[in-house]
């Protein structure tokens, strides 16, 4: 009799844990991607006499799960490429088009909404004591690395992206 | 008999701000007597140091997992929240509240009770992105003690005083009001909002009574 009350408990766990699983699979979570394939107006203007170079482009900030998700803290940083980046000064920000202008690249925590889509711009700044002509020859390809921080159902995640810019064309 | 409310533009609270300090700095020069001082919650909560970040919160499976019942309009959804409520309210309070309010929603048809046996700081929470910067990075809780804060309130102020929690969808939560303070009043001033939701910075709302 006890043995079957324990069976019988056992299999009523198992059946609430595998529900509960099969809920939670189904429930999913968000997916959100700084969709760097997927940047466009990617604009470069070069200064020659004043020796700084500004790029920028539209990144898609993407929720492609079932379930929304907030984008808490955004960073980027240039790839390093030797020791010619000691004679660059670079700075790269992001900045949320539907986002409240901010001068200072603060980002302000956002919710993605499932199936939605928000812009971001990437800004770099490249300003050089060397000629852009050097630069442009040896860093043909800068890479910017934006690294982003989600908090979802599942908790925190960390994620990475890289978004480039044809400095040589 | 006509009403001004006279919401009161402050600097960015901080947990290093001081409540009466501010108060008295902000509103102080604006009050006379008959006036009702009403504070935010948010600013009352913020100055008592009651914010955490989600990355100083570890989750517990129970959080995780109780969290995914919650819809994401709300702060509980996310599983940091959760987690600070169930420190904050404990854990085993929180089981209780979300199986019972499970129960009675599948027998009775009825929502919210979760809130009522979680207790009040699990309907007070702010998650992350419910505050503005510097503190939508944070998770804010409700304020300790608010029937302590508005009898002190009033004692060096000389006035009736409130704090309530108001959002711009009509909400209002009226956490505690001296005995002066017509709550019917507050209720009826408050579904509007004056104090603003998003970046008015506004914590201190002055209403006043005049003759018309």
């Amino acid at each position: 009799m006890f043995a079957e009350f324990i069976l019988a408990a056992l299999a009523c766990l198992g059946t609430l844990a595998a529900s509960l699983a099969v809920f939670f699979h189904y429930q999913g979570d968000s997916e959100i991607t700084f969709d760097t394939a997927a940047a466009r107006d990617s604009r470069i203007t070069k200064n020659m006499p004043q020796r700084t170079i500004r790029c920028r482009c539209l990144i898609p900030l993407a929720n492609r799960g079932r379930q929304n998700g907030m984008v808490i803290n955004v960073f980027c940083q240039p790839m390093y490429y030797g020791k010619i980046m000691e004679q660059l000064d670079i700075t790269a920000r992001l900045r949320l088009l539907d986002a409240p202008a901010r001068q200072n690249g603060y980002w302000e925590a956002v919710i993605v909404k499932k199936n939605t889509t928000h812009l971001v711009e990437l800004e770099v700044t490249i300003r050089s004591q060397v000629d852009l002509l050097r630069v442009a020859r040896e860093i043909p390809c800068l890479k910017v690395i934006i690294y982003y921080q989600v908090v979802g159902r599942d908790g925190i995640q960390w994620y990475l992206s890289e978004a480039r810019f044809d400095l040589a064309g | 008999m006509t009403l001004d409310v006279i919401p009161l533009q402050t600097k960015i609270i901080t947990p290093e701000d001081r409540l009466f300090q501010i108060v008295a700095d902000y509103a102080g020069p604006h009050l006379r007597p008959g006036d009702i001082l009403v504070l935010a919650e948010s600013m009352v909560a913020i100055t008592q140091g009651r914010l955490i970040r989600p990355e100083q919160v570890k989750p517990t499976p129970w959080a995780l997992a109780l969290a995914r019942f919650v819809s994401q309009d709300g702060s509980l959804s996310s599983p940091y929240a959760m987690q600070v409520i169930m420190n904050e309210s404990g854990a085993l309070r929180t089981l209780f509240a979300f199986c019972t309010a499970a129960l009675t929603r599948l027998v009775f048809g009825r929502r919210g009770d979760f809130y009522r046996f979680a207790g009040q700081q699990a309907s007070l929470v702010d998650d992350v992105t419910g505050n503005m910067p510097p503190f939508d990075k944070h998770i804010v809780l409700g304020p300790k003690h608010p029937e302590q804060v508005v009898a002190e309130t009033r004692e060096r102020f000389g006035v009736e005083a409130a704090i309530i929690d108001a959002n711009d969808l009509g909400h209002t939560k009226i956490l505690a009001a001296t005995s002066g303070a017509s709550q019917k009043l507050l209720l009826k001033v408050f579904r509007a909002n004056p104090g603003g939701n998003a970046d008015q910075q506004t914590p201190i709302v002055i209403i006043r009574k005049t003759r018309s």
